[in-house]
């Protein structure tokens, strides 16, 4: 099991935005959750590389407890894809993809570079590899901020609401990268509204509502029997919607 | 016929006393760049211990003092600062020149405003910058290093300049301890026949063309490090 998350909860302080929550992840999976706002999507997802320290609960990864791990080797095993893209303002798009490598990896520049090149070229930014990040539109940011993960070599993938931040005719061509980096097998969590995308891209989906796991099930049993009554609610109104 | 005493006068007192005053327009220069890059510089450690997430007990004890130096140097004149370090290291038994004393004082004067500029410019940075590098796994100094300080500094570099600026006019308390910076050198020119309004009409344009100057020069940096990065909100 690469990621298993068990009695997961976390409290802001003023009130518990996860209250138990037991999930997990095999390789190879990808696994799409939803839900509505201020559910605790997002929240799950940062609790996995610890920008938010988990008020109690277990994550293992890899079968080992991510509490006797150091955190920075752990989050150079995990990629992370923002909603706001947070590409480094101050370094060009290649730049953006090497600094982990060499700063963390402690790869070699020429090495590095190659990798950056190859991912970039993964997500279609190949030529822009010396561009200003100023200069792209918010989906070749995106992508860019994709090819920045992907060059660490992560084990896995989290997306954090990928393409919330977009336009939408820019929506299409970040989601047609994820389900090309699905291709290649790796792993990936991705919380996300796009209905139709989970549909396709995923092979599992977990519907979470307040603070916890309500549905957990493989995609098209999900869609198309899904066991519990906010579940069915919620699924209605994105079809109706 | 007044202005052409006037005029008259200053052109006496400069011809007399040219290489004084070119040497205290050395020494304020001197005091404000020296002032600026050491201020510079030791700010960026202190405006990390002050901004430093997720801090230890170490760090928290160095951000209680960080604070209390912030504090008392911008809450005192620098007239002031400067008669207690020239003394009170004489007191101790080092025996030092006014300059050198001048060059600590400024430094410790300008430190404490450039870590407040600083720590400004690394608020500004969006956390998602911070977030994204701990991400991929950097350590907190190394983020600090590689992504916050780059866009900090280039988003305060507008007031580190004038921080410089500032300097090349306030380094003129320093005559106290008896540095001899422009304005001490044109008082003393002055003094010889009692010209004080000549004597300061003089220093007031030495300052005038070094400020003017100096800003030019900043301004020209400015622009070649290029326009402030902030985000830009609708980024599509």
């Amino acid at each position: 099991m690469i990621l298993s998350i068990k009695n997961l909860k976390k409290d802001f302080g003023y009130g518990e935005v996860l209250r138990d929550v037991n999930f997990e992840v095999e390789k190879g999976e990808c696994v799409c959750v939803i839900g509505s706002s201020g559910s605790g999507k997002s929240t799950m997802l940062r609790c996995i590389n610890l920008l938010e320290t988990p008020t109690s609960g277990d994550i293992y990864f890899n079968d080992v407890d991510i509490k006797t791990i150091n955190v920075n080797t752990l989050r150079s095993r995990i990629g992370m894809v923002f909603q706001s893209f947070n590409l480094f303002n101050n370094m060009n798009v290649i730049k953006n993809c090497t600094v982990g490598q060499i700063k963390v990896l402690k790869r070699n520049k020429e090495d590095a570079e190659i990798e950056a090149l190859k991912e970039l070229e993964r997500v279609g930014m190949k030529d822009f590899a010396y561009k200003d990040i100023k200069t792209l539109s918010g989906g070749q940011k995106q992508r860019v901020a994709i090819a920045r993960a992907l060059s660490m070599n992560p084990e896995i993938m989290l997306f954090d609401e990928p393409t919330s931040a977009l336009d939408p005719e820019m929506v299409g061509e970040v989601l047609n990268v994820i389900k090309q980096v699905k291709e290649t097998g790796m792993t990936m969590v991705i919380v996300t509204h796009e209905m139709q995308f989970a549909r396709e891209v995923s092979t599992r989906v977990v519907f979470m509502n307040d603070g916890v796991i309500l549905e957990d099930l493989p995609t098209e049993e999900f869609f198309t029997n899904p066991k519990n009554e906010r579940t069915k609610e919620f699924l209605k109104r994105y079809i109706n919607g | 016929m007044l202005y052409a005493s006037f005029f008259g006068w200053i052109a006496r007192i400069v011809g007399e006393y040219s290489l004084q005053i070119l040497k205290g327009i050395g020494i304020t220069l001197l005091l404000s760049l020296v002032g600026t890059v050491v201020g510079f510089i030791i700010a960026c450690i202190f405006s990390y211990i002050k901004t430093k997430k997720d801090a230890g007990v170490i760090c928290r004890i160095l951000r209680v003092f960080v604070n209390a130096y912030v504090t008392v140097i911008r809450g005192t004149p620098m007239m002031v600062q400067a008669l207690i370090f020239y003394y009170s290291f004489k007191l101790m038994g080092i025996n030092w020149d006014p300059l050198a004393s001048g060059l600590f004082t400024v430094s410790i004067n300008t430190t404490a405003y450039l870590t407040e500029v600083l720590r400004g410019g690394i608020e500004s940075v969006d956390n998602g910058q911070y977030e994204a590098a701990r991400s991929v796994g950097m350590g907190s100094f190394q983020t600090m290093l590689f992504v916050i300080y780059p866009q900090a500094i280039k988003n305060s570099m507008a007031a580190i300049g004038n921080e410089f600026i500032v300097n090349i006019k306030d380094t003129s308390v320093l005559n106290v301890i008896g540095v001899i910076e422009v304005y001490n050198a044109c008082l003393m020119a002055g003094n010889k026949y009692f010209k004080v309004v000549e004597a300061m009409s003089i220093a007031a344009i030495i300052y005038l063309v070094l400020t003017l100057t100096s800003s030019y020069i900043l301004k020209a940096i400015e622009r070649r490090v290029g326009s402030p990065v902030k985000e830009i909100t609708s980024s599509n």
